[in-house]
């Protein structure tokens, strides 16, 4: 007989069900960890869920007190009710495994279950799934089929890290748990194809059609044919649908780790995330369309700038030049109380471009140079352009360093996207050379330059 | 009253019997000093409850021995407390608060407004009584926390709670509270009667006054005792008439401030004429009015400075290390004491360190060739070390006020300007003004980016070398380089930033901005008395004749 | 210029009293607030918050501290006897054997042993009054004066309860027909 070995997820870690007991009606239901005298917090929700007229236990298996003993500790929430509803099921069916036998399938599962055995989604899903990693390792190597069982809303957040290959199911109600336990096989929204094998069945089912009389040929052009489908197909499977989907949906962090797994997880994966990359590059928009400019607004006569300025005191502008590497270098000497820098669009531009200022604070103790991050979005189709002012300290003592990014897509930039850009690069701006790759792997025109100021000579040392 | 508890149990409190016999032969027995410490370690993850200002005026209160006032105040908000303090009653509203603050309590007694027997004010709690009305402020309220902890702890639960019922069941009038208070307070007398070192102390008294009676010398003139009644009393009491309360010359010193002090608290001298002629000729033995203007100003006020550094917010800034405390304990906690006997100072300083270590060495079991030799070496130090010592420390204490004034301004704490002028008293601030000038005449002109707050300007200015004075400038340089020269707690570049940290310097600069003046009034006043440092050198060789004649008198003996 | 023998005696004594609290003042703050790197006591104000559940306190340094003061052991058994929720004096001079059950006013505490861990023992507690606020802590005070705390846990419908080994301290101290039951 199959025995089901039972995790109930927590974002600690899935915790083991080791054995579920009949106790004495007369006392509570109680779940103990490790078979100790030591009752965890959720044991009065336990007996809530098991007892009559609140609970579903003593109502659906026909006993009043249990006694269950679990692994590992499950310290608040009402997630473990789908778990343990699963083992009471699997207990009465005679299936349920306890610690000492051995299991020939796993169960993790997370969900609330309300008095109707209606299943109910939770939160915390990704937390658990990532703390789940150590079981997922043993069950890897053992060999052993592990499902995965959630709520229906929960089950998107599950496959975004498990894979489109995890055996991962959706409950809305314990019927469904009780068919997939003991109904038939073939079940609505299971997908059991596991990870690695690269073949769909449906896809090895449909391949041929030719006649016997030009049996070579036919036999050759099939082959070719075949060939070409079943290269299509394993591209597919490869993983080509997992990026389109994590593309179109905008998942650039899950899109990034899908990607970067491909390449080393098997020939055909590789091949796949090289194709993909490839058919977005086509779609790169080409350079030249936006200019930067740098202004500078200076002190006449090469004054010393002040805390606050005169309304009828008139700011000097200078257009500075870029070096040949096409940055801008300049000497603070003290007159310089304002960078503008500015982003054009030469010409009508039918994407979308995302322009940044990742700003050096240095040594300033002007608060006025916050936030760090400054960003504007010039939307498809504009020949618009965007300003930003920098406050430039008077007493530079280490050189600051200010860096422009800018990024152009051939679609708009969404609020997904931007924000995604944002925190890409505050997380990486010591180092942007590895999500600029990634970005123009992905079709995005990417572009860097860095506006440099330094003390002149002719600046009066303030502090030492 | 339950039975005296016998001496010598201790709940695990001492690491060997020490601390025991110091107790018992200071006098305090033990249960009082067991409740005294439960006052002292109650707290909040390691955060004192009280104060160091609640706890010394705790033991003031104690030793003062009139009860009767305080215990007014406690019943009235025993009152209060039974209102708002829940389930628990009184007790949860004094033990309902973890740190107790002012703040704290009047969170608690804000939470039950609607209560009909007490309005609040703005600073104070009104109770409304049938026959009167009563007032407690806030800032009291810890102190009044503080008194009920200890009774708790010395005279128990059971029996504070027996006084609390009486008062809380009776009538709901100020002459019940009244009533019951001097209840109290003759219960408190009682109990503490026995534990309070009265015959020692008396027995001190008594010396001195002896002395005093029958020393023509020192008797006729109270307003001069000085360093010389200092020394001869302690001459005369330490030797085998004068018991064991004088062994030391620092506790003859302490005494005699105490007795001073305590001839002023009776109006039998006025402090002031402890002053010499105010004017200006030093051989004449003339004082520099201004030294004692200084010193008189919060001399009895701020007696807990020291202690007062470890308080929150400043105990989260390390000024001073233990080294240093003591150092300067004689400078700064004992009000005019270190202006009127600047030698005994030195002297205590000097003579009570190798007293120490003779002392220490009595156990020792020496012959008396080895405890004379032991006399003869047990002077380390003279006057001049100690005020180089003393000098070094003002300079330390400078440099952490000036890098207290850093992280002001790197905050941007208005405190900062007043720190500024505390510190440099005289410093050219006429470019502030002119900017001041300029944002006030052209108020329509005026783009400003910082906003029109007068420490806003202050903050430019300083950061603006160009428009700052020179004196400014290097000043801030100045404090800059203070800050990035001190390793201590509460000085580092990781720590500048953190609110609790700037607070805790906002409160500590002031303190040791009290401190940093009467160590430098002290030592103006030291160097009144010597014209150089050969007639100090000469003062210190006299005096260790007779510190070492007395030393071998007292000691050679017990060897 | 004043003259101490000139100095009337009502003065005198005015300058006594000042000295005496003067001098009593400095000993105490000497001998107690400025003493460093003692272990801190435990006093009435710890003993409040661990009865409240906001502080712990190791059995063994609570049972010392208890046991060194008679004063503070006297004030927490006041604690104890106006603060606790429930309170259950020794049982009955008659009972005898192990105690299943004990019945005080408003409350009982049921023991029932595991069916499936035969060395452990359910211990329920239940309340007459449910809504009354939930006790935190129960307290027991064997016949020789010594307790034993134990957290308790959240309980529903009026009941809460306790899994325990049959030899626990727990089972020990509530077997002890003489023992004082509190809860908190």
């Amino acid at each position: 007989m199959t025995l089901t070995r039972v995790f109930i997820a927590t974002t600690e870690g899935p915790s083991e069900v080791q054995s579920i007991s009949e106790e004495d009606p007369a006392v509570r239901s109680v779940v103990c960890l490790d078979g100790k005298a030591n009752a965890l917090p959720i044991s009065a929700a336990y007996d809530g869920f098991v007892r009559q007229p609140t609970g579903v236990i003593e109502r659906d298996f026909g006993h009043a007190a249990f006694r269950v003993d679990v692994a590992d500790p499950i310290s608040s929430g009402l997630s473990w009710q789908l778990g343990l509803y699963a083992a009471h099921l699997l207990l009465a069916s005679g299936r349920l495994a306890h610690s000492d036998a051995e299991a020939s399938e796993f169960a993790w599962l997370s969900g609330e279950v309300d008095r109707n055995l209606n299943v109910h989604p939770v939160s915390g899903i990704s937390k658990k799934i990532k703390n789940s990693t150590a079981l997922l390792s043993k069950v890897r190597e053992a060999g052993t089929p592990i499902t995965f069982f959630l709520a229906e809303d929960n089950v998107e957040d599950a496959k975004e890290l498990l894979g489109e290959s995890a055996a991962v199911v959706g409950v809305s109600s314990i019927s469904d748990l009780k068919t997939h336990f003991f109904g038939e096989d073939s079940q609505p929204n299971v997908q059991l194809a596991k990870v690695g094998e690269g073949v769909n069945r449906s896809l090895t089912s449909s391949g041929s059609g030719f006649g016997r009389k030009i049996r070579c040929v036919a036999i050759a052009i099939a082959l070719l044919l075949g060939f070409g489908v079943v290269s299509l197909a394993a591209i597919w499977n490869g993983g080509f649908a997992d990026f389109r989907q994590y593309l179109e949906q905008e998942n650039f962090e899950q899109l990034n780790g899908a990607l970067k797994t491909a390449e080393e997880k098997c020939f055909m994966c590789s091949i796949s995330a090289r194709v993909f990359k490839y058919s977005l590059a086509l779609n790169r928009p080409s350079s030249g369309f936006l200019k930067t400019r740098v202004e500078s607004k200076r002190m006449p006569n090469g004054a010393r700038c002040l805390s606050f300025v005169r309304s009828n005191l008139k700011l000097e502008s200078r257009i500075e030049v870029k070096n040949p590497d096409g940055d801008w270098q300049l000497q603070q000497d003290g007159s310089i109380c304002i960078l503008n820098v500015g982003f054009e669009l030469t010409e009508k531009f039918a994407g979308g471009v995302w322009v940044g200022i990742l700003k050096d604070i240095g040594n300033q103790n002007d608060q006025n140079v916050l936030p760090r991050f400054s960003v504007q979005s010039i939307p498809v189709g504009g020949t618009a352009s965007r300003m930003f002012e920098l406050k430039v300290p008077r007493y530079v003592q280490a050189p600051i360093t200010h860096q422009l990014i800018t990024v152009a897509t051939d679609k708009g930039v969404s609020k997904k996207l931007e924000t995604w850009l944002e925190k890409t690069v505050l997380e990486n701006r010591d180092n942007l050379s590895e999500p600029i790759a990634f970005l123009q792997d992905l079709g995005f025109r990417v572009e860097t330059h860095k506006i440099s100021v330094r003390r002149a000579a002719s600046l009066k040392r303030r502090f030492q | 009253m339950s039975e005296v508890q016998k001496p010598g149990v201790f709940g695990g409190v001492m690491e060997g019997t020490n601390l025991e016999k110091q107790i018992l032969q200071s006098g305090v027995s033990p249960e009082l000093s067991a409740a005294l410490e439960m006052v002292r370690d109650a707290g909040w993850e390691g955060e004192p409850k009280y104060s160091s200002t609640v706890c010394h005026e705790l033991t003031k209160t104690i030793a003062g021995r009139t009860y009767g006032p305080v215990m007014l105040e406690l019943c009235h908000l025993l009152r209060v407390a039974q209102g708002c303090g829940g389930r628990d009653g009184y007790i949860g509203f004094f033990w309902g608060v973890d740190i107790a603050r002012p703040s704290a309590f009047r969170s608690l007694i804000n939470g039950h407004s609607e209560a009909v027997e007490f309005e609040i004010q703005t600073s104070t709690v009104e109770l409304m009584y049938a026959d009167g009305k009563f007032s407690i402020s806030f800032a009291r309220m810890p102190f009044l926390a503080a008194i009920l902890e200890f009774l708790i702890s010395f005279l128990g639960y059971e029996e504070v709670d027996e006084v609390a019922f009486s008062l809380l069941d009776g009538q709901l009038s100020v002459s019940h509270t009244s009533d019951v208070a001097n209840q109290f307070s003759r219960v408190t007398y009682e109990a503490l009667k026995p534990h309070l070192p009265t015959a020692q102390t008396q027995r001190k008294y008594h010396a001195i006054t002896e002395f005093l009676s029958s020393n023509s010398e020192f008797g006729s003139a109270l307003e001069e005792l000085g360093d010389e009644f200092v020394l001869q009393f302690w001459i005369y009491a330490s030797g085998d008439d004068g018991g064991g309360d004088f062994k030391t010359f620092e506790s003859a010193f302490r005494t005699v401030v105490n007795f001073c002090l305590a001839l002023e608290d009776a109006h039998v001298v006025e402090g002031v004429q402890y002053a010499k002629t105010i004017g200006y000729d030093r051989d004449a033995g003339q004082i520099d009015p201004g030294i004692i203007e200084d010193a008189l100003e919060g001399a009895e006020e701020n007696f807990q400075l020291l202690d007062g550094l470890d308080d929150p917010p400043q105990g989260r800034v390390k000024y001073l290390n233990k080294k240093e405390r003591d150092r300067l304990l004689w400078v700064v906690e004992y009000g005019q004491a270190p202006m009127r006997f600047p030698r005994s100072v030195l002297r205590t300083e000097v003579f009570g360190a190798a007293q120490a270590k003779l002392i220490h060495s009595l156990r020792y079991e020496l012959s008396q060739t080895e405890m004379q030799e032991q006399i003869q070496a047990c002077v380390e130090e003279d006057y001049q070390r100690v005020l180089e010592e003393f000098r070094l420390l003002s300079f330390h204490i400078t440099k952490v006020c000036h890098a207290s004034f850093f992280v002001l301004v790197r905050a941007r704490r208005p405190q900062a300007i007043q720190v500024a002028l505390d510190l440099m008293p005289n410093i050219d601030l006429t470019g502030l003004s002119e900017n001041l000038n300029m944002d006030s005449e052209q108020v329509g002109n005026v783009v400003s980016i910082q906003g029109g707050a007068v420490s806003d300007h202050f903050f430019s200015f300083l950061w603006d070398g160009a428009e700052a004075s020179s004196d400014l400038a290097n000043f801030l340089q100045e404090a800059e380089r203070s800050f990035k020269s001190i390793s201590r707690k509460g000085f580092g570049n990781s720590e500048i930033d953190l609110a609790d940290i700037q607070d805790g310097h906002e409160s500590g600069v002031q303190t040791m901005t009290l401190i940093s003046r009467r160590l430098d009034d002290f030592r103006s006043q030291v160097d009144h008395m010597f014209s150089g440092e050969e007639e100090l050198a000469e003062a210190f060789q006299s005096d260790k004749m007779v510190f070492l004649d007395q030393f071998s008198q007292m000691y050679e003996g017990n060897s | 210029m004043v003259r101490w023998n000139d100095v009337a005696q009502g003065q005198r004594d005015a300058v006594a009293a000042a000295f005496e609290q003067r001098s009593i003042s400095a000993d105490l703050a000497q001998h107690v607030f400025d003493q460093e790197g003692l272990k801190r006591r435990l006093g009435f104000d710890d003993l409040y918050k661990f009865l409240n559940g906001n502080m712990h306190i190791d059995a063994v340094d609570l049972e010392r501290a208890l046991g060194a003061n008679a004063r503070l052991m006297q004030s927490y058994e006041k604690l104890l006897n106006k603060h606790s929720l429930y309170h259950l004096p020794r049982a009955a001079a008659a009972a005898s054997g192990e105690l299943e059950e004990r019945v005080g006013d408003g409350f009982s505490i049921r023991v029932k042993p595991s069916l499936s861990k035969p060395d452990q023992i359910y211990m329920l507690i239940e309340l007459a009054d449910p809504d009354e606020s939930s006790a935190t802590k129960l307290v027991l005070k064997s016949s020789q004066g010594k307790y034993h705390h134990e957290i308790l846990p959240e309980g529903a419908d009026g009941v809460v309860q306790l899994v325990t080994d049959s030899g626990s301290d727990l089972m020990r101290y509530f077997q002890d027909p003489g023992s004082e039951v509190f809860l908190i």
